[in-house]
């Protein structure tokens, strides 16, 4: 039996794999670039509030700043002495309990940049404060090691946001809305089309036609429509994504990345109850998302990264909303996660123009994902990898 | 017969004076950039027997100052807005159901007034605004708001850029959009004075720092929406009187003189021009034009209707190598599909729904930084959804009967409706080569048939890939 054949099946007969039916997983590592190995991308758009989020509820300046959005001490769901998830984290628990879940604290950079567009760049690129670049970090990281013709693409988006990190020309990306099998059977229609006199905007759209059709055939070919995951995730925008993710990743489809995003999260006036539900909705997604590649015994083969473009300011607005703020936590998960803290909480105290100072550099994460996750050199990060796999 | 000789040598002058009628590419070109992307055979006509400057002038001096489409229902039916706390749950419900219907009404709206304006120059200007000043309605809440907003744009297109700017912050869609309103004196809301400089003057990166933006949004303190009448309300007991240090001066400031100084900043010329260069020209800035057209911006006080001729006038403008290099946003391939098939769509929704899908719904843009543009336009998706548009629309000819069957045509019922393909097909049997010409900015990029009087070849036009590109 194929491997992939089996774990289509297993999802009716979950119990075939925890009776400890063996399998074949040994790696295929690829010459340079371990790209079997697939990052989840999620992107919380519009800047979390990170201190609302992971809360410092010992901190007295915590509540004395935040005197209308502060989560009060009884309601927070304690994961340490000193710190506690949102309620709204419930359902992360079981993953954080199980050292599947890193919480990497201060997150941020030099001269943070508090404009959305400018502060997202950033993190997409991996570029310093102060340089440009157009190019997606991951997309940076091809430049190094390509994924090999059996990967779908190098990328799948399926939010309806920027592909992000994977910005730029010298990515091959699908986008799946909605309804992704519909759309990948109008992709199998398309006709690419060729022409050598084409300028840039039209050789742009060639290659988007080109980059489709290789994707939806490859995509049709693994048969994705046989996998359907109907009821297990939430049918919200978020939900679909994570659905749609997940039936690829069973299917056997090959990609190295698959970004999905979630908006709302710029809460400048009443922020509540917004934030909590979409830190629900978040929680909800992801353990889900886990549950079940547990099940196909995929969840060692995938890591997820949690990210926003900054968080907030430390002290409640007058609007029951925070404004722009710089460092924030970020989370990762998977199976191959070495799960707890990483860095230390800015402290509330010491703030540069109201705002945190970070502790941990955002491309110490990216260091460690291409380096210890996808085995690369990631040479344009300066920065050490925070070693955040088993 | 003296008299007429006189006439035709008057004639003959002009004609001179104002050079020669253009050639069919560049009528084309000239329509297609300032329009949808896509001009009819009747608008070229027009203007092909004019100089290249008097056709300028034809588009600039053409520009509304208001929308040709009835006003849409909804604002004479003004929205209970101020009410709302005390509404009880009913009320409530069927408030919000009206809010949901408004919103969408006046898209449909505005779709109308872009099919059927004499002058799609100016919706492209309202367009181009709408993106500058990006408001998404989703958080203006109130369809009314919106409305007036389009209509700044509108009454301003190429006017007086000052009176615009100002206008549109001070407008209620705005202030509650960038939460204006929530700033107040000690508690200030900077999202306005943040976005004022990065957005709509300065851009980002350029003049500003951090330290403005604070001391700024000090200043705008005091600005407030008077919900019942709908209207910028001053609130002096809000206002933070304090000095404040802005762009290296330093007073009292309010918002006005803020805004004032941040006018005297050359950059702000060169910002908007760069961005208008990028919407009608090309997306290679040429610095030294860029300059060039700025200043007329500056010397005409930011009156913007001389540098829009200068602009549409400049040798990057008329230059073929820069035909065919922008592509077609979702607005331009609809309705400039639209326009050209002489398809009138039964249902405005559908064209609407066929935008959205394609990444571009109108009144609500992605975020306060707008749609991305260009290139952006083509993805994985919207290549598919632009593609569905494309056939969906072509199916209006290709199942056009003439004089059998109408009714059984009509139940099939292609979504932009029906229309005859005769008048397309007669000049290009009058003229060979006439509809690829017209159709597509350059060379086709699919083998297939692009000439000759069969509904196919206007079909395989419009589904190449050069039919993406303007």
């Amino acid at each position: 039996m194929q491997r992939r054949e089996f774990l289509k099946y297993s999802i009716l007969f979950p119990a075939t794999v925890a009776s400890g039916v063996k399998l074949n997983l040994s790696p295929a590592y690829a010459s340079d670039g371990n790209w079997d190995k697939t990052v989840i991308l999620v992107e919380l758009k519009g800047g979390n509030d990170g201190l609302n989020t992971v809360i410092p509820y010992t901190d007295d300046l915590y509540y004395e700043l935040r005197p209308a959005l502060g989560v009060k001490r009884e309601k927070v769901i304690q994961i340490s002495d000193k710190f506690g998830f949102n309620p709204a984290f419930s359902d992360l628990m079981p993953l954080w309990q199980n050292k599947q879940m890193a919480i990497i604290q201060g997150v941020g950079y030099p001269n943070p940049n508090l404009s959305h567009f400018r502060g997202i760049n950033i993190w997409n690129s991996a570029s310093d404060a102060n340089v440009f670049i157009d190019d997606g970090w991951i997309t940076r990281l091809f430049s190094e090691a390509r994924p090999g013709v059996e990967f779908a693409a190098d990328g799948v988006n399926l939010g309806k946001n920027s592909a992000g990190a994977l910005l730029g020309n010298k990515a091959k990306l699908i986008t799946l809305g909605t309804k992704p099998d519909t759309t990948l059977k109008q992709a199998s229609q398309i006709q690419p089309g060729n022409s050598q006199m084409a300028n840039s905007a039209l050789s742009h759209i060639l290659k988007q036609r080109r980059d489709l059709r290789g994707a939806a055939d490859n995509i049709i070919q693994k048969k994705m429509k046989n996998i359907r995951l109907e009821g297990i995730f939430p049918q919200s925008k978020l939900g679909i994504q994570f659905q749609t993710a997940a039936r690829l990743l069973i299917a056997g489809v090959k990609v190295p990345v698959i970004k999905l995003t979630i908006g709302g999260f710029d809460t400048h006036a009443e922020q509540e109850p917004l934030h909590s539900q979409l830190l629900s909705e978040v929680s909800v997604n992801i353990a889900s998302f886990a549950k079940i590649m547990k099940i196909n015994e995929l969840w060692d083969k995938v890591a997820i990264m949690s990210y926003s473009e900054f968080g907030r300011r430390v002290a409640e607005n007058n609007s029951s909303g925070t404004d722009h703020g710089t460092a924030a936590p970020q989370f990762l998960f998977g199976g191959k996660i070495k799960g707890g803290f990483y860095g230390n909480q800015p402290k509330l105290s010491d703030l540069e123009k109201d705002n945190l100072k970070h502790q941990i550099h955002f491309r110490e994460i990216y260091a460690s994902i291409a380096r210890d996750w996808w085995g690369l050199k990631a040479n344009f990060i300066k920065e050490n990898s925070l070693n955040l796999f088993s | 017969m003296i008299l007429k000789t006189l006439l035709l040598l008057l004639v003959s002058v002009c004609t001179i004076s104002q050079g020669f009628a253009m050639s069919f590419n560049e009528a084309r070109h000239l329509l297609s950039r300032t329009g949808f992307g896509s001009p009819s055979p009747d608008e070229i006509d027009k203007i092909i027997p004019l100089s290249y400057e008097v056709a300028v002038d034809s588009i600039v001096n053409g520009v509304l100052s208001k929308a040709i489409t009835p006003v849409p229902k909804f604002l004479n039916n003004p929205s209970d807005h101020p009410k709302v706390k005390h509404m009880d749950t009913e009320t409530r419900k069927s408030h919000n159901l009206r809010g949901r219907k408004d919103r969408k009404s006046i898209r449909f709206w505005w779709i109308r007034e872009m099919l059927n304006t004499p002058s799609p120059f100016t919706e492209r200007m309202v367009l181009f605004w709408h993106n500058h000043f990006v408001s998404e309605i989703a958080k203006v809440q109130y369809a009314t708001w919106s409305h007036e907003q389009n209509a700044i744009f509108r009454k301003y297109a190429i006017g007086d850029f000052k009176k615009l700017l100002l206008d549109v912050s001070m407008g209620p869609a705005m202030m509650k959009y960038l939460d204006t309103s929530k700033n107040k004196k000690n508690k200030p809301n900077e999202n306005f004075a943040r976005e004022i400089l990065e957005l709509f003057t300065l851009g980002e990166g350029h003049v500003y720092t951090e330290v403005d933006i604070r001391e700024s949004s000090r200043a705008y303190t005091g600005w407030q929406i008077n919900y019942s009448t709908a209207k910028f309300a001053w609130k002096d007991w809000s206002h933070d009187n304090g000095v404040k240090t802005f762009l290296g001066r330093k007073g009292q400031f309010d918002g006005l003189d803020v805004i004032d100084i941040i006018l005297e900043q050359p950059r702000v010329s060169e910002y908007l021009v760069e961005k208008l260069w990028r919407e009608f020209i090309s997306e290679e800035l040429n610095p030294i034009e860029i300059k060039r057209l700025a200043k007329i911006i500056r010397d005409y006080k930011y009156n913007l209707k001389p540098m829009m001729k200068a602009l549409l006038m400049s040798e990057s403008f008329r230059d073929p190598k820069n035909r065919g290099t922008l592509v077609k946003s979702p607005v331009e391939l609809t309705i400039g599909t639209l326009r050209l098939l002489g398809l009138n769509p039964p249902e405005i929704k559908k064209v609407h729904a066929h935008q959205k899908r394609s990444g571009q719904d109108i009144f609500q843009p992605p975020d306060v930084k707008g749609w991305r543009a260009g290139k952006a336009w083509i993805s994985s998706t919207t290549t598919l959804s632009r593609a569905n548009f494309l056939k969906a629309a072509a199916s209006g000819f290709m199942k056009y009967r003439k004089n059998r069957d109408m009714n059984k045509t009509e139940m099939r019922n292609p979504p932009f409706g029906i229309v005859n393909p005769w008048p397309l097909q007669k000049r290009e049997v009058n003229e060979p080569g006439y509809l690829k010409k017209l159709i597509l900015a350059i060379n086709p990029v699919m083998k297939k048939k692009f000439t000759g009087k069969k509904r196919k070849v206007i079909k395989n036009l419009l589904l190449d890939p050069a039919y993406q590109v303007k």
